[in-house]
């Protein structure tokens, strides 16, 4: 029973259902029906054999509607409150949103925020006087900015005080706008260049050419052929537009190759030529960009001062090579006649007269002075001549030590005392440094006043280079002559009271020059003297 | 995309209680009106709890077939409970009729 009744209750709850849908769906019917027969419908869908149609009922606006679809711009029609009611497919488009959510949405949420307020204000004046527009960005996916422009007009439709809105696409005009910028400029860049740049195209035409191509050619060469304005040879091989596209086709370089550049008249230039592809986004070669450097003037220079400077050389060197022989050739005859002088004092000294004697002895003392002048000549010539090997690095603490060592008989009998202070490393032959310590040194213990002489040896670093200064007590030097006493046998003094032939500063200053150093001089009469000279320092070594 | 997450679908697919499909034909007077009229209604009584698509049967012909929509513009109310309208015809001028289709007349007074 209670099963039948259940069953009873549950048929009836169904057709209740069944009753209430039915109900409803006959509500719906009759409205639909209602709505198209009281004109509340604008168009009707119909299901046509070549797919579905639509039917406006008010075909008037026809024309204009299929102009808002298809047109290039983006439109939106706006209530009062900015709400999007109709949008054109453009505008979905422009700022990537799917047309379905675009109508119904605020207009706000595709603009961007910082661009709100002239929104606004497009607005207000659009209101106020018909008709605005201006410039702003919408925001579309991505958060990307769109530049626009935004054309707004009130719009009353059917009692609705809407706002018609179009928006231009900017970007591309942007975008031209600033090739056409960036165009202009390479244009200028290219036109005012320094060099002859040419740019050509595949088929080896100028397309662009700097106003110095035209001044190294002779002639305009736009738009003419490469070949024909630029004949270049490069290694003897004519280099030629088919070559130097190839080579850029094949991702080869030509970077300052030197080429001759022969001309209409029959002369030449020296040109660098250098070239880089011009290539298409697919990496197609377009042309190459050319530039041609003119280095006729700056060979004819350097070809210039070579053979001057090699002139100099070998004059130079026939000079050591005078000095040298001079001084070599003539020891010999020299002493030949110094022997048979003295062989003439000894054998023959009794059957002349006294003065005779003395004259023969002037004679031999002179021969000997001349003998040893030729000797330091000799030594100076040779003073600078580099030992064989690499360049060599000098403790000038030990050569100092050495040096001073060889002085030891003359400081016992002076009682000189020598101060040497901690002395550098130094990029020098140290056959070259024992030889300035050895005159320096060697000067300032013979140049003595009256007291015991003292010298000091120090060094200091300054500007990458390192002085070294020879300071004594001595005698002292007119600063009048400061220059002169490193001259070849200069010497202020006269034979006898000083021994030397003057040839030790004039080595010094050679051997100081050879290693790019220099030598001088401070000094007072009777107040000592300081020479002092650079070095370069030990290359690497640490600061 | 979030360009693409508009006002019209604020909240998240669980709390809605409306999925709504406005048909309209691209920007005839009524059409306009329906789009302002639904979302009034709907911001001002579902706020947060509802979709809106508007489909413009002139840029999309084949969704209206779909819907077997035959006249502009249509109020398709997809998350249907029983005894709640599927679909209202016209711009929705009439408010009382657009609130019964979305089931608000108990909610309040017409």
């Amino acid at each position: 029973m209670t099963q039948a009744y259940d069953k009873e209750n549950e048929l009836i709850a169904t057709e209740q259902y069944k009753i209430g849908d039915l109900l409803s769906r006959l509500w719906e019917a009759e409205e639909t029906i209602r709505a198209i027969y009281s004109g509340e419908a604008d168009a009707v869908v119909v299901n046509s054999p070549s797919g579905p149609r639509v039917y406006t009922l008010e075909g008037a606006d026809h024309p204009y509607r299929v102009m808002v679809e298809q047109m290039h711009e983006s439109t939106v029609t706006l209530d009062p409150k900015r709400l999007i009611l109709y949008s054109n497919p453009q505008f979905a488009a422009l700022i990537g949103a799917a047309s379905e959510s675009v109508a119904g949405s605020d207009f706000e949420r595709f603009l961007a925020p910082a661009d709100a307020s002239l929104f606004a204000g497009l607005i207000e004046a659009a209101v106020a006087g018909g008709h605005s527009s201006g410039e702003l960005h919408l925001r579309g996916a991505n958060a990307a900015t769109i530049p626009v422009r935004l054309s707004v007009t009130p719009l009353d439709v059917a009692g609705m005080q809407n706002l018609c809105v179009i928006a231009s696409d900017l970007r591309e005009q942007r975008r031209n706008e600033t090739i056409l910028k960036e165009e202009r400029l390479s244009r200028l860049i290219l036109e005012q260049a320094a060099e002859a740049i040419v740019v050509i195209d595949q088929q080896g035409v100028i397309v662009r050419r700097s106003e110095s191509a035209n001044l190294l050619a002779r002639k305009p060469v736009l738009m003419e052929p490469f070949d024909g304005a630029f004949h270049l040879t490069a290694s003897g091989i004519r280099l030629d537009t088919d070559r130097i596209l190839t080579a850029m086709r094949v991702g080869e370089e030509i970077t300052g190759v030197e080429a001759q550049m022969a001309h209409s008249g029959g002369a030449t230039s020296a040109l660098l030529v250098s070239a880089s592809p011009l290539s298409s986004q697919g990496n197609e070669l377009l042309g190459c960009v050319i530039t041609l450097t003119d280095i006729t003037e700056r060979k004819r220079a350097e070809e210039a001062l070579a053979s001057q400077a090699e002139e100099l050389a070998r004059s130079n060197s026939d000079l050591q090579q005078f000095a040298y022989s001079a001084s070599h050739d003539l020891r010999e005859p020299l002493r030949q006649l110094a022997v048979f002088t003295e062989l003439l004092q000894s054998r023959y000294q009794d059957k002349l007269a006294a003065e005779a004697g003395l004259l023969i002895e002037h004679a031999v003392s002179s021969a000997h002075r001349m003998e040893g002048l030729l000797k330091d000549l000799l030594a100076y010539t040779q003073a600078a001549d580099a030992p064989q090997g690499p360049a060599a690095y000098t403790d000038a603490n030990e050569v100092c030590r050495k040096t001073v060592a060889t002085f030891e008989a003359k400081i016992a009998q002076s009682g000189a005392r020598i101060d040497c202070d901690p002395l550098p490393v130094l990029a020098i032959h140290e056959v070259h440094l024992t030889q300035l310590f050895q005159n320096l040194i060697g000067n300032a213990l013979k140049y003595c006043g009256l007291e015991p002489p003292h010298v000091h040896i120090s060094a200091e670093r300054s500007d990458g280079l390192w002085k070294l200064t020879v300071a004594d007590n001595g005698i002292g030097i007119d600063p009048a002559y400061k220059n002169q006493v490193f001259g070849i046998f200069q010497r202020l003094h006269g034979g006898g009271k000083y021994s030397g032939s003057g040839i030790g500063l004039a080595i010094c200053q050679k051997i100081v020059q050879r290693y790019g150093g220099r030598i001088w001089v401070e000094s007072e009469l009777g107040r000592g003297s300081r020479f002092m000279f650079t070095l370069p320092e030990k290359k690497n070594e640490a600061r | 995309m979030e360009a693409n997450s508009i006002s019209s679908r604020p909240s998240r697919a669980q709390n809605r209680t409306h999925d709504l499909r406005l048909y309209v034909a691209g920007s005839s007077p009524r059409s306009l009106r329906a789009v302002q009229n639904v979302k009034r209604i709907c911001e001002n009584e579902l706020a947060g709890k509802y979709s809106l698509e508007v489909v413009d049967i002139y840029q999309d012909p084949r969704r209206a077939t779909e819907d077997q929509v035959i006249a502009i513009p249509t109020l398709i109310n997809i998350k249907q409970a029983p005894g709640v309208l599927r679909r209202l015809i016209g711009d929705l001028s009439d408010t009382s009729v657009l609130r019964k289709g979305l089931g608000l007349l108990e909610a309040g007074p017409a």
